[in-house]
């Protein structure tokens, strides 16, 4: 056909902004989550989340205003003080949901994509291996962080309104940072050892059990070690020892105020160094295997 | 000067391991349809892979519209791949799925739900667009990989044997829609290991065998270029017998077969164009009324069958 008749053009609008680009492999799966059979789990997780926070809030409120403790016959000596701990005890509850929600989430995210032979479908857009793996993640993060990053900022907003002021501003302004940070912590921890479970099989359902395996083993290893050694230093292979102390080290908790921080005989740093090296290995597999095209030798 | 083509392959290799995918191809594509032919385990998958990016080249390199795919992702948004695996989310109706796929292409909410609307009309898949696409037959799983690969309107359009799984209502249709997109001035390749499918779709053709290239271009310049084999020619006629016995006094004439189950003569040729002169000539003295005139190994088959059929001997 001669030039002059053909009428190919390129699209010549405007295309959507590329850093925001993975962000549509996040919406998707969020859609999809809650269409989906398991939106009932879920949305129970997330209300026993929130009741929890309520309780701990109201732990605040009723801290701002003892008389109510007086109305109920309660000595006022018996609510736990707002400082630092207690908000890294309300992360305690948000760990385990933190858990289940990673296996409903997280397991499936890959394996069904290897499942379905879709990651040609997702590399052969103009989309890098990273940004699919962040659109995989960030569907993880968006649950992970609205337990736990959201809600206990507002905890602590909530007694600077309500109770501490200025005043407990002005002691603990590096608070909202830690609880962040451990937020952060913890998502990725979670987000890299499901992602690397979930992109090892192709059923989601395996990815679960690969983690609860892996996790149940490695604390089983702990404790073997530690009995052979006779040193509890060796809790430090331990992944939920680990957090807490990171959690303990990030929010600031000092020796002095916490039993925690004196009996887990390793430092925060050394915890924190312990979860970036698991977490990093984890991000290599995974990695390793988000491969466009599958070579079977 | 001659604009660059849009692919352009350069001594492309691939190995999975020891096995070699394809090995040291070059050439390029230019546009309109080009068909990459050749059986099973010829290298078209590997190779199509390759120039989609999803595999890098063992060796050699591979530009497409100018760029390396494994670079410059954005290249992406101008290049369509239907690749021949099934993958799908069986749980997503036809439009859902391509409305995800334009999103990730970068197109805006509005025009994702538009172009995947006409996509699917493309492909006549209007009626199934809200259909879960679990439920899709085989045929129309292949038409709405198909129309994932042109949903976002690229300008080079790679197809693995997209016809696999079709009927055959279904297979003229998207060969029409695939000839349609060569002529409105896009770049496609499609792959097929039935080779008579591509031969009434183009003549510009790669022809893969064991990894390698074994010719590339215009298949009847292909032809011309088999020296050592004569061409061969068959005439339909009234009297077949008197125009064999002028054919056979011909210089350019190799050899002449009266057909017996039907009324024509097969003759072998080195000098087609002279034959065809002079052919005229005898038909005009003699009054031989031909009724039909063809090259039987003048196709992709027959190509084909001589490029391989060395290769088969040295490897018998």
């Amino acid at each position: 056909m001669p030039v002059y008749v053909q009428h190919y053009r390129l699209w010549a609008g405007r295309p959507t902004p590329r850093w925001l680009r993975w962000t549509v492999i996040t919406r998707y799966h969020l859609t999809q989550l809650f269409a989906g059979k398991g939106r009932v789990a879920l949305l129970l997780l997330l209300l026993i989340s929130g009741v929890v926070h309520f309780l701990f809030l109201m732990l605040i409120y009723i801290n701002a205003n003892t008389e109510f403790l007086a109305v109920w016959g309660l000595p006022p000596g018996q609510l736990p003080r707002i400082n630092r701990e207690f908000f890294l005890n309300a992360f305690i509850p948000q760990g385990f949901l933190c858990g289940l929600l990673t296996l409903i989430v997280g397991s499936g995210l890959i394996a069904d994509d290897r499942r379905d032979n879709a990651i040609p479908l997702y590399l052969s857009k103009p989309l890098m291996p990273l940004e699919y793996l962040l659109g995989k993640f960030g569907t993880l993060a968006v649950f992970l962080l609205a337990i736990t990053a959201l809600p206990i900022n507002a905890l602590y907003l909530f007694e600077v309104l309500t109770h501490g002021g200025w005043a407990f501003v002005k002691a603990n302004w590096q608070l909202p940072l830690g609880i962040t940070a451990f937020s952060f912590l913890i998502t990725a921890l979670c987000g890299a050892v499901i992602l690397m479970a979930s992109s090892l099989v192709k059923k989601g359902a395996l990815a679960g059990v690969l983690v609860i395996g892996l996790f149940v083993a490695h604390n089983i290893l702990a404790g073997i070690l530690q009995d052979i050694y006779k040193t509890k230093k060796l809790m430090v292979i331990s992944l939920q020892f680990d957090l807490f102390r990171a959690g303990l080290w990030l929010l600031g908790v000092r020796a002095a105020d916490s039993r925690a921080v004196r009996n887990i005989p390793f430092s925060g740093p050394e915890a924190l160094a312990m979860i970036l090296i698991v977490t990093v290995v984890c991000w290599a597999v995974v990695w390793w295997r988000i491969r466009p095209v599958e070579v079977v030798k | 000067m001659n604009a660059p083509a849009p692919i352009l392959l350069d001594d492309v290799s691939k190995w999975y391991g020891d096995v070699m995918g394809v090995n040291g191809i070059s050439g390029q594509v230019g546009p309109g349809v080009t068909g990459l032919l050749g059986p099973n385990g010829a290298g078209k998958s590997t190779l199509l892979k390759v120039m989609a990016g999803l595999l890098a080249p063992s060796r050699g390199r591979v530009e497409i519209l100018g760029s390396d795919p494994r670079r410059d992702i954005e290249i992406h948004r101008r290049l369509g791949f239907c690749h021949d695996g099934d993958g799908f989310y069986d749980g997503l109706t036809g439009l859902d799925f391509l409305r995800l796929s334009l999103r990730l292409h970068g197109f805006g909410a509005r025009p994702a739900r538009q172009m995947a609307g006409d996509a699917l009309e493309k492909l006549g898949l209007t009626a199934e667009a809200r259909k879960r696409i679990g439920a899709y037959s085989k045929g129309m799983r292949q038409r709405l990989k198909m129309a994932h690969a042109i949903a976002h309107d690229p300008e080079i359009v790679l197809l693995d044997e997209p016809l696999a799984g079709m009927d055959p209502v279904g297979r003229h249709s998207t060969l029409e829609l695939v000839r349609q997109w060569g002529e409105a001035g896009r770049v496609v390749l499609i792959s097929s290991h039935i080779l008579h499918e591509i031969d009434v779709l183009t003549g510009n053709i790669m022809m893969l065998s064991h990894g390698r290239l074994l010719a590339e271009g215009d298949i009847h310049e292909v032809r011309d270029l088999l020296s050592e084999h004569p061409h061969q020619i068959y005439i339909e006629c009234a009297n077949p017998r008197a125009l064999s016995s002028r054919l056979i006094t011909m210089d350019s004439v190799q050899k002449v077969h009266v057909e017996r189950d039907r009324p024509g003569v097969m003759l072998e040729t080195f000098q087609p164009d002279a034959l065809y002169q002079q052919l005229g000539r005898i038909v005009v003295e003699e009054g031989i009324e031909i009724e039909l005139m063809t090259s039987p190994d003048d196709n992709v088959q027959a190509v084909f069958d001589y490029l391989t059929q060395g290769r088969t001997e040295e490897g018998a």
